[in-house]
């Protein structure tokens, strides 16, 4: 049972229902919409964002769906990504930001988990100059500013 | 992450933009040590701006222990002595910091009687999760703030003054105000025998119940039934039997049962009418713990429980008869099975399980040793793999022989292996085994004991691993674990 799903640039994708649906955005829209198969239009994700998060969908079509309990503590690993998930991932920044953007919007949890993992990982124990190397960021702070921060901060440390 | 450094790139609508990007960066701060998320915070104005409110999202407060291990100084001057004799002060955060950031508090862990807690709590009303330990009055104004938000509140004795309880009637209507409350624990309370009527309005609305080393002088009242409870723990806690029926029997859509008491037997018998009269369908996890169940009435109740996937029975007389019924008829079903000291289950048992449970996850029983490496060795899901103690020793610790040539190399297959604890049965084991064990079990996050038994090896071999297997945690017994765990 194919979907129609348009991309903000205007491409038509076609995808199974079931593959849309790992999409609780588009899941909860189909609901809403019934029997009819009008196109989806999706204004915030670019057809090339959206081809990939199609893929990701395609290929982790039968994982099962999981409830995290709101109780537990939300903090959580990051070294656990699976083989394909971690090739899927291996693109140039500015489309792995638009993958994570693009899962939150849609709300897939495990692409959006998957992205965030990976960015950690790049940022895993860097100091603040290293991660600005890592993203091309420009310090907009003056030392002084940057100190304060630390310091203000001291109490939060893990020891 | 911020769009500001992508400028070609329009993917938002404006209207939406602020609030995507702090539900992105929250999620994304949840990935990150404290440490990585405070370099975040100097990266630049726009990743402060978006971070800063995810480092206060969930918030310990914990009360200050003098510090045991200060270094003696025998040439310091006054003021050093004096330092050496006061408490540690944690450092906090700065009222400036408060004043901007404190509204931010999602979950909040607390100590009651801590001063620094008065300069927090006018500032919190997003709260969702409340976990304190030493009542306070401050526990109803936080009530009182957070009505409309709060989803859990745990409320817990402080363990460190015998006999510290919390009168849970003080706070009964601040509970029915609470409009988004549907997780309770109280730890050491006490309520009173008017109550139960209030108590039953709360429960009414709950999805989870737990009542542990508690005084319950009345039951929950209610004529109808509790629709949204899935979940009930009743560890130790007292509640008068009378002549209403019991909790469980108004809980129709039960999915997780715990019922660990000393005092207070579990009427297995209204049990098993429950469960007969199809009830116990949604029920998915059982822990009847120290209950003393008879091996008849554990294999009657395993037999009425089609969902069943977690069972833990320790301290039972879980034996053949339960046996039977788990791999005849839940081999297929049954995740984690957790029998420690139960002195029905013996080795042939054990070995009847690993064979039929293809899906256990978590399996601790006292009789897993050498024999059973075959066995281990299909059980490909199990994450968690306690090594127990044989129960013919005399004196322990027992030493198991645990080299890849001597059956280790078989459980290779436990490729999502998680949790090695062998705080009861210490392996031996080489380096050449170490270093199989690093390659091997890539998932492993948690060792408890050591592999090695020389008290000198401990500490190198522990090391070798943790520097091996990032992510590792090793700790030297399951209290060292359990402390650990409470204080994050």
């Amino acid at each position: 049972m194919p979907v129609i799903l348009v991309s903000s640039d205007n491409q038509d994708f076609k995808v199974d229902k079931e593959v849309a649906e790992r999409s609780i955005l588009i899941k909860n829209m189909l609901e809403d919409v019934g029997e009819s198969d009008s196109p989806i239009p999706l204004p915030n994700v670019t057809a090339a964002v959206l081809t990939k998060v199609i893929e990701y969908c395609e290929h982790h079509r039968n994982d099962p769906v999981q409830v995290p309990e709101e109780t537990d503590d939300p903090r959580k690993r990051s070294n656990d990504i699976e083989e394909w998930d971690m090739k899927f991932m291996q693109v140039d920044q500015e489309m792995l930001f638009e993958i994570i953007l693009a899962a939150n919007y849609l709300d897939i949890k495990p692409l959006l988990d998957v992205g965030c993992k990976t960015v950690a990982n790049i940022i895993k124990g860097k100091t603040p100059e290293e991660i600005r190397k890592a993203f091309n960021i420009v310090n907009d702070f003056t030392p002084e500013e940057e100190a304060q921060i630390k310091k203000e901060n001291e109490w939060a440390e893990d020891r | 992450m911020d769009a500001h450094h992508h400028p070609q790139q329009h993917v938002f609508i404006p209207s939406d933009e602020p609030l995507d990007h702090r539900a992105v960066a929250l999620h994304f701060s949840w990935f990150l040590d404290k440490n990585t998320l405070l370099a975040c915070l100097r990266v630049s104005r726009s990743w402060f701006a978006a971070l800063e409110p995810c480092l206060w999202h969930s918030f310990t407060l914990l009360r200050d222990l003098p510090s045991p291990t200060l270094p003696q100084q025998p040439f310091q001057g006054v003021q050093r002595q004096q330092e050496r004799t006061t408490l540690h002060p944690r450092r906090y955060p700065t009222p400036g910091s408060i004043q901007r950031n404190a509204r931010h508090i999602a979950r909040l862990r607390y100590f009651g009687e801590l001063p620094f807690l008065k300069a927090l709590v006018p500032h919190l009303n997003q709260l969702r999760y409340l976990e304190v330990t030493r009542y306070t009055e401050e526990v109803k104004q936080l009530l009182q703030q957070n009505a409309t938000t709060l989803h859990t509140l745990i409320l817990k004795g402080d363990p460190l003054i015998p006999g510290d309880t919390i009168l849970v009637d003080r706070i009964w209507h601040h509970l029915l105000d609470c409009s988004a409350l549907r997780v309770v624990e109280l730890n050491s309370a006490i309520v009173s025998d008017y109550e139960g009527t209030k108590f039953g309005k709360v429960c009414h609305k709950l999805t989870s119940l737990s009542l542990i080393d508690s005084k319950f002088l009345e039951r929950p009242k209610s004529d109808d039934e509790f629709l949204h409870l899935h979940t009930l723990v009743l560890e130790r806690s007292y509640l008068p039997t009378e002549d209403q029926p019991p909790l469980f029997e108004l809980c129709p859509v039960l999915e997780n049962f715990t019922w660990r008491s000393r005092s207070g037997k579990l009427s297995i018998f209204k049990f098993l009418i429950f469960l007969n009269a199809g009830r116990g369908e949604a029920l998915s996890g059982l822990d009847l713990s120290g209950s003393q169940i008879v091996d008849s009435d554990l294999a009657s109740i395993i037999r009425l429980l089609p969902g069943l996937t977690r069972l833990r029975a320790c301290n039972s007389l879980f034996g053949p008869e339960a046996t039977r019924v788990v791999v005849e008829v839940r081999q297929h079903q049954i995740q984690e099975l957790v029998l420690l000291e139960c002195p029905g289950f013996g080795p042939m048992e054990a070995q009847i399980v690993l064979t039929a449970c293809s899906r256990l996850q978590v399996f601790s029983a006292p009789v897993v040793n050498a024999m059973h490496m075959a066995e281990l060795a299909v059980l490909t899901n199990l994450r968690v793999l306690r090594l127990g103690e044989v129960t013919d020793m005399e004196e322990g610790p027992f030493l198991l022989d645990l080299k890849v040539h001597s059956g280790l190399g078989l459980l290779s297959t436990l490729g999502r292996l998680e949790v090695l604890d062998c705080e009861k049965l210490k392996p031996v084991m080489e380096f050449s085994d170490l270093q199989w064990v690093v390659r091997t079990w890539r998932s492993l996050k948690t060792l408890v004991g050591s592999v090695h038994p020389n008290f000198e090896q401990r500490d190198l071999s522990n090391e070798f691993l943790a520097s091996q297997l990032p992510g590792l945690e090793t700790y030297l017994t399951q209290a060292e674990r359990s402390l650990a765990l409470a204080a994050r």
